[in-house]
């Protein structure tokens, strides 16, 4: 049901429902676990498909969760025995502590034309 | 006779020009009559004046081949001697080479760069082996290299020994899976016809490596009559074009399709090439999705919508492949790892597909891709076809039906391009480097010079962000995906493109110059301006991904995947690596930064004809 629910109405899927995490130990769980190898050290995602972005503004939790868990597409399963609840927990306060990069426009660099 | 075909009968022209008697190329290169050939004396005494690889140096110069990359081997020491001694080291000019794959490679690069086959010599045994990979490459991406191999056929008057083990009965036979065609020639007159007939079929489209074998003996001993011998003239073959009828059903049907898809991949060879591909789209207002196996299309086009292709493949009802390696994956896909097929294109798609491919296929390695049934199968050369395919296409499309797109189609590329803007940003400040930052970093040392990337790849930042227009930009990538490519076929494209005042730029994956890291001292030794900017992800990226997948997949830790997949602990310099080898170097750069003013002072060094090397490390991808 959360997922139809996010699927539809990702407005009503509830941040609040994210356990509690701590965001340091979620920095060195993403590296532990190797998110970064497909999502990037702070989660901006690789090119040629490796993965996609996922910060700033991830998923809802539950979405994030069932990813994580029972993956769509590509991704591996990162099931409990190897990825313990409360590490997933630290991960996702990771995942939403990063904060955006500037915008293109701002960046001289990327006016390329 | 379109504009290539003339200019291959003029080349052709040019090479029997160049193809006069073996005496008369003697007395060039010296500037002297030579006495007749002669070997006199016995033991000690014994000389060979004018041995038969003097000869085969005739028959490559004919060849107007400019370079013979290679490891110096016993096999072949009499045309290693004859390239240096009586050709001057000029035409063929031996380039040095630490490994024989890398001479393979070098060949691959500069052939993509300038458009001619370079040649590459390797003791038929042994160094063959070693050059196997690189073969493969160039097989697998359509590149022609003329593999000569060293061999004493005559068992007889082989050394006792290592001889013996580094011979063979039948040196092309590793080979023989991807290579075009190979002989092992018994005379030096046969030497000549074969050679010539090698070069002719390595560039006839679909072009492909060549192999000869030169018998050591046949290269030691005298010319016997040398007025006898004769270099056949060349006349490169014009690559077969469309079959008219088959031309024209197929611009009917691009012509009546509402959401038209043009997917090239190995098209142009040459920036008339380009210039007909956009003529092409231009004419359907068809966006293009450049595989980049050939540079085929301006990045800066509104009709290059590479980055949307899989969309734009989803809602096509028509598709035109233009000598693509792989039309069904472009159609369908199936998932890792659970290996599930899913349908991207529609059902009833129809399919157009131009391609030499059906003409050159061997059953042992599998690179010809999965069976692709298509609606309108051409078998010919993509880029001899387009100008009768633009022509029908012309005639056949309304004016009204073609610019009805053009609105949509600006600005989807405007929305296209800045979406590859805004994911470039993301992580802009990261340590280590994001890929885009190096990517947007080097363009600023590479924006106002003519520049060549070495290796490229559809859906990289260069591909996304650089304003890439001539077909020297881009030079696609290794097309059997064999890991140590890009470092030597950078210094083969930097070789061709030294006298152009062209810059070569190469981003460096740090396990693909590990396997043969000697070529950068071959580009110090040659001086050869290359600019390496290191992707040091210290690790074989894609590997830990694949374990990644199989834990997951197994249901086993994620956290192991690094065993036996990264580059680290300790990590390498590469910078030291290159300085030990003579390579200006920087490095290791972690902070993004530091990156822009390090890549300024590496060009600096490249326009004064030095290669150099910047060590970034970098995100994964």
């Amino acid at each position: 049901m959360r997922v139809l629910l996010l699927l539809f109405f990702p407005s009503l899927v509830f941040a609040q429902d994210a356990p509690q995490g701590d965001a340091k130990r979620g920095h060195a769980a993403f590296l532990k676990y190797q998110c970064y190898t497909c999502h990037g050290t702070v989660g901006q995602g690789a090119e040629r498909g490796a993965g996609p972005k996922l910060a700033p503004n991830p998923f809802p939790w539950a979405g994030f969760e069932f990813q994580v868990r029972t993956p769509r597409q590509d991704m591996p399963a990162y099931r409990k025995q190897h990825l313990p609840d409360q590490d997933l927990a630290d991960i996702y306060a990771y995942v939403r502590s990063i904060k955006p990069s500037p915008s293109a426009s701002a960046i001289p660099l990327l006016k390329i034309d | 006779m379109d504009n290539e075909a003339r200019r291959s009968f003029l080349k052709g022209a040019a090479a029997t020009i160049a193809a006069t008697t073996v005496t008369a190329q003697a007395q060039a290169a010296t500037g002297e009559k030579k006495p007749a050939p002669k070997t006199s004396g016995a033991g000690l005494d014994k000389m060979i004046e004018r041995p038969g690889s003097d000869f085969m140096v005739d028959v490559l110069r004919s060849l107007n081949i400019d370079y013979v990359a290679s490891n110096p081997a016993s096999s072949f020491r009499s045309f290693h001697e004859s390239i240096v001694n009586y050709g001057n080291n000029r035409k063929p000019e031996f380039i040095t080479c630490l490994h024989e794959e890398s001479s393979v490679a070098i060949a691959h690069g500069y052939y993509k760069a300038s458009g001619r086959m370079m040649a590459m010599m390797a003791h038929g045994s042994v160094g063959i082996q070693h050059a196997a990979m690189a073969v493969y490459n160039a097989w697998c991406d359509r590149v022609p290299v003329m593999l000569i191999g060293g061999n004493f056929m005559d068992a007889a008057q082989r050394r006792p020994g290592v001889e013996w083990a580094h011979c063979s009965q039948n040196a092309a036979g590793i080979l023989r899976d991807f290579i075009k065609w190979d002989d092992q020639p018994a005379s030096l007159q046969h030497f000549a016809e074969s050679t010539v007939r090698a070069y002719k079929m390595a560039m006839t489209p679909p072009m492909e490596p060549v192999m000869i074998v030169a018998d050591g003996m046949l290269q030691e001993h005298a010319i016997e009559d040398e007025k006898s011998l004769s270099i056949p003239k060349l006349a490169l073959t014009a690559p077969p074009q469309g079959e008219s009828g088959a031309v024209r059903e197929a611009a009917k049907l691009l012509a009546a399709a509402e959401h038209p898809v043009i997917v090239a991949e190995r098209v142009s060879r040459n920036d008339e090439g380009i210039k007909l591909m956009v003529e092409l789209a231009e004419a359907l207002n068809a966006p293009v999705v450049n595989l980049l196996g050939r540079m085929n299309f301006p990045t800066t086009h509104y009709l290059a919508r590479t980055q949307d292709g899989r969309a734009l493949v989803r809602d096509a009802d028509v598709i035109l492949f233009l000598e693509v390696g792989d039309p069904w994956g472009q159609m369908n896909s199936i998932s890792d790892p659970h290996h599930q097929y899913r349908r991207v294109a529609k059902p009833d798609v129809k399919t157009i597909h131009v391609t030499l491919a059906d003409q050159l296929m061997k059953s042992n390695y599998q690179d010809m891709q999965r069976f692709c049934p298509v609606d309108i199968s051409i078998s010919a050369d993509a880029q001899a076809t387009l100008p009768s395919l633009i022509e029908s296409v012309r005639k056949e499309i309304s004016s009204a039906k073609r610019n009805a797109r053009t609105e949509k189609l600006k600005g989807d590329y405007q929305k296209m391009k800045e979406r590859a803007r805004e994911a470039a940003a993301v992580a802009w400040d990261a340590s280590p480097v994001s890929t885009a930052r190096l990517h947007a970093e080097l363009w600023q040392v590479l924006k106002n010079e003519n520049w060549c990337l070495a290796e490229s790849r559809s859906g990289s930042w260069a591909a996304r962000l650089w304003p890439a227009t001539q077909q020297h930009n881009f030079l696609g990538q290794s097309g059997g995906a064999g890991v140590g490519y890009i470092a030597p076929a950078a210094v083969g494209a930097a070789l061709a493109n030294k006298d152009k005042g062209i810059i070569t730029a190469v981003v460096q994956p740090d396990g693909d110059l590990m396997y043969a890291p000697g070529v950068l001292w071959t580009a110090a030794h040659h001086r050869i301006p290359l600019l390496s900017v290191m992707h040091n992800n210290r690790a074989y990226h894609q590997e830990v991904m694949h374990l990644q997948k199989m834990a997951g997949l197994h249901n086993r830790r994620m956290d192991t995947a690094r065993i036996g997949t990264t580059i680290e602990n300790p990590n390498i310099d590469y910078a030291k690596l290159a300085q030990a080898q003579g390579v200006w170097a920087e490095g290791p750069i972690t902070e993004p930064a530091q990156l822009g003013p390090a890549l300024r002072r590496a060009i600096a060094v490249v326009k004064k004809g030095e290669p150099a090397l910047l060590d970034v490390v970098t995100q994964g991808r």
